[in-house]
């Protein structure tokens, strides 16, 4: 692959598995049917998008006819806190979400209060856990929905999913939990941990791009958001998108086939770049320092450093990272996530994620760490901040 | 994200550090509290002899404070004058740069509160009038690239007498008339100019 730049952004998206696209090259070229058409070559189609759902479902231990396919993890989100909250209005209006989520689960949540539902957003700890007294005491009687992401895409806090579905149906709630972050880092059982809405994505997880997935229990109701013919039994219109399905069921069957030693390799990785960098630099603080998080996604710090120029020297010197989060670089605010676990603007401007992938080795972070190491001490160098700030942490210490 | 010309200059920023024993020195934040930034300069006879920078901020204020420091640099202290479109002209208009631009007249104010302290008095026409100097800032119209708002910055005239006021003004509608055109995705040929050059230092002897 590329030898001069090295990825560290692999929460933002991964890169195509060779094996992925072999799979799909044929979709794209010969097996181009549309999976609804009746002739041969709509139903060669079909079955290669069933043995996707199957491999999906079978991942997760749901059943086929539960996995629906989506154009990506956002439309997944956006579809599961809307359709379920229209489909259940009856009951009530009120949905609990965190204030950590995804920006797709956030806005359906804003456009849902414009559309006369209520909305809690539940603070997190400095970790970034969700706080289960203060869950149970905003549940109503008119609450139809508690969607909690399952890992956070800026921390890598992953949360105790299974605590909060059974609060969720003690009081017969529905449980939706954003998992594209946590899909193939983890062995998941829909069953077992009680899940009745799992957003999912490809690309996430060395797949192809433009394909999510939403698994939705069967005893749970939802309404459609994209209306079109019979596809997705109804309930998803719009033309398979078949290469990207086929993709899709490839790259979750290799996860869960090589799971267990990548995410071994990935943890290792992690632990070695920690301990590099903080051998390399001096005060630089890791955010959500907990065990109970996914490894490879690393959130640092770095006192007295603007984040945003840091990501540009290290971009231009060939390291690519992520300020807090991909999907708010293009506007000035700073993360949402690292504000709410009590950062300050300042330390979240500070603040950088590192995400390591399976395609990254020891040589990579060996170099990655001294261009960091490099760039973070170009810019303190000229730090406005930098020596005030360590004077001020050494007088409180 | 950035153009070629910003990632230059913050590349290779120039006049950076803090000048030992400083003839006036101030910093500032942005409005979030998030960007900081400060200038100190050393006055010789009334000439800035030398403009240093420090910052914690975006590609785009350091490129723009190096850029600021050269400009300063040389000029009369008394009758120190920073054209923003030239800034525009060159970088284009990230982000709001007018914590920068708060921050020079407050190191102006920390020259004035230490020549007092120091019993100095200004070397005007009138002996008996204490030293007050505000630099001129010549704003300019921000261009957007959405151009969804073309706000002006405050404008900081204050101390100019009417008639500088006017020819002032007409300078500036020229220049934002060439400011309008200007879009983000700059490149040196667009000005002409060899914009290495542009960020060597100047030398006073």
């Amino acid at each position: 692959m590329d030898n001069e730049r090295i990825y560290l952004d692999n929460a933002a998206t991964t890169s195509l598995d060779a094996e992925v696209l072999n799979e799909m090259m044929p979709v794209l070229t010969d097996n181009f049917g549309n999976s609804s058409s009746i002739h041969s070559f709509g139903r060669d189609s079909l079955s290669l998008v069933d043995k996707s759902r199957d491999a999906i479902a079978n991942f997760i231990n749901a059943k086929s006819n539960e996995i629906y396919f989506t154009a990506s993890g956002s439309e997944a989100n956006s579809w599961a806190i809307i359709g379920i909250a229209y489909a259940n209005r009856g009951k009530g209006n009120h949905i609990i979400t965190s204030k950590i989520e995804h920006p797709s689960i956030l806005n359906a949540c804003k456009y849902l209060e414009r559309n006369g539902f209520d909305v809690t957003y539940l603070d997190v700890d400095k970790n970034g856990f969700i706080n289960f007294v203060e869950l149970m005491h905003n549940i109503r009687s008119t609450t139809i929905l508690i969607s909690i992401m399952a890992a956070n895409n800026e921390l890598g806090t992953i949360q105790n999913i299974k605590a909060i579905s059974q609060t969720a149906h003690e009081r017969d709630i529905v449980f939706h939990t954003d998992c594209v972050q946590l899909l193939g880092h983890m062995s998941l059982d829909v069953v077992d941990l009680g899940i009745d809405a799992m957003s999912m994505s490809a690309h996430k997880i060395n797949g192809p791009k433009g394909i999510g997935a939403l698994y939705i229990s069967n005893n749970v109701k939802i309404d459609p958001i994209v209306f079109g013919g019979n596809q997705e039994r109804g309930k998803r219109g719009g033309t398979s998108n078949t290469a990207g399905i086929v993709g899709f069921g490839k790259a979750v069957e290799i996860v869960s086939r090589d799971m267990q030693t990548t995410n071994f390799k990935l943890k290792e990785l992690s632990e070695y770049f920690i301990q590099k960098l903080s051998s390399n630099l001096e005060n630089i603080q890791i955010n959500a320092n907990t065990h109970q998080k996914l490894a490879h996604i690393i959130s640092i710090t770095f006192t007295g450093v603007d984040g945003e120029s840091l990501a540009t020297k290290l971009d231009l010197n060939g390291v690519a990272v992520s300020t807090g989060s991909a999907c708010s670089t293009n506007s000035i605010s700073v993360s949402h996530v690292i504000s709410a676990i009590g950062l300050t603007n300042d330390e979240a401007r500070s603040t950088i994620r590192f995400s390591l992938g399976k395609n990254n080795n020891y040589e990579e972070i060996d170099k990655a760490t001294a261009i960091i190491t490099k760039c973070v001490n170009e810019l303190r160098e000229y730090s406005s901040t930098y020596s005030l700030k360590i004077r001020k942490h050494k007088e409180t210490k | 994200m950035y153009s070629k010309m910003i990632l230059n200059a913050f590349l290779n920023p120039k006049n950076t550090g803090r000048i030992m024993k400083p003839d006036g020195i101030a910093s500032n934040f942005d409005s979030d509290n998030t960007q900081n930034v400060e200038f100190s300069i050393r006055v010789v006879d009334d000439v800035i002899l030398d403009c240093q920078f420090r910052a914690q901020a975006n590609p785009y204020v350091v490129a723009v404070c190096s850029m600021m420091t050269n400009m300063i640099k040389g000029q009369k202290v008394d009758e120190l004058k920073l054209d923003v479109n030239e800034i525009y002209d060159k970088l284009g208009s990230d982000c709001d740069i007018s914590f920068c631009l708060d921050c020079v007249n407050l190191m102006i104010e920390d020259y004035i509160d230490k020549q007092k302290k120091e019993n100095k008095v200004a070397k005007t026409n009138n002996d008996d009038i204490p030293l007050e100097i505000k630099p001129e800032i010549i704003t300019g119209e921000i261009v957007n690239e959405n151009n969804e708002t073309n706000e002006v910055v405050e404008e900081d005239k204050t101390d100019l007498d009417v008639d500088n006021t006017k020819e002032e003004n007409e300078n500036l509608d020229e220049k934002q008339k060439v400011n309008n055109e200007v879009t983000d995705d700059l490149t040196d040929d667009d000005f002409g100019i060899d914009f290495s050059d542009f960020f060597d230092d100047d030398v006073i002897e």
